[in-house]
């Protein structure tokens, strides 16, 4: 792994199942929207013994004409939703600021799921992404600081707490800097 | 509750551990570890009925 400045990190690691799953998925995604991926799949990228059934990102709120755009495009390229039956259902999930999950046709695990921006803190997390640099391609992960106290202090359950400790003493971040996440988290309403 | 705390410590000590050797192993090395608990897990699922 080599840190190559503030937002870029290259990753020579060998990809497995899940990572082609993301990156077939994101190959879709990016032509329609920006993303950025959060919460344990960063942690698993990044070396965490443990598996997941999920994957979790958000992405730029969009129109209904660029969302039936991008769903059009997932369903021809072998996805589908698992938690809507329609195209309407979908969007109003995610309109209702709710998660919508996506996974290849013959296999629902793992899945995507998905969420609309939707306050500062999020935009905040979309905007200042890390782009993760792989041999099969790129993928845009969220401040590592921001996953870590999120995951200490909101999250909180031991498989969160675990992830916090890896990341934390992975990328050798002080205490300090994830004390000052934890008072953004606070201003923004998460706690 | 002994028992509890002890398990917690050794699962922390273990991702101590594990971070070290990411840090002193190449990302192929590990990687190559991890995969095998990752790709047995999701492998698996699909051969389920």
């Amino acid at each position: 792994m080599e840190i190559i400045d503030e937002k870029t990190i290259k990753l020579e690691r060998e990809l497995n199942d899940l990572d082609a799953f993301v990156l077939d998925f994101i190959k879709v995604l990016q032509k329609h929207t920006r993303y950025v991926l959060i919460s344990g799949y960063v942690a698993l990228l990044f070396g965490r013994t443990r598996n997941t059934e999920d994957v979790d990102l958000f992405i730029e709120k969009l129109s209904r004409d660029k969302f039936s755009s991008l769903y059009r495009d997932l369903k021809e390229t072998g996805f589908y939703a698992l938690n809507a039956e329609s195209e309407e259902e979908l969007f109003s999930l995610l309109e209702d600021k709710l998660s919508v999950r996506f996974a290849r046709i013959d296999a629902p695990v793992p899945n995507m799921e998905i969420k609309f921006v939707k306050d500062i803190l999020d935009q905040f997390t979309l905007h200042e992404r890390i782009k993760v640099i792989t041999a099969q391609g790129e993928l845009y992960i969220g401040d590592m600081g921001l996953q870590i106290a999120y995951k200490r202090f909101i999250l909180k359950s031991p498989k969160d707490l675990e992830d916090a400790r890896h990341l934390q003493k992975l990328f050798s971040l002080s205490e300090e800097k994830i004390d000052k996440y934890q008072r953004i988290l606070k201003e923004h309403g998460r706690s | 509750m002994a028992g509890h705390k002890a398990r917690i410590l050794d699962r922390e000590d273990f991702i101590d551990y594990w971070v070290e050797y990411i840090q002193t192993h190449t990302d192929k090395e590990w990687s190559r570890q991890q995969n095998v608990l990752i790709n047995s897990a999701l492998r698996a699922i699909k051969k389920l009925p």
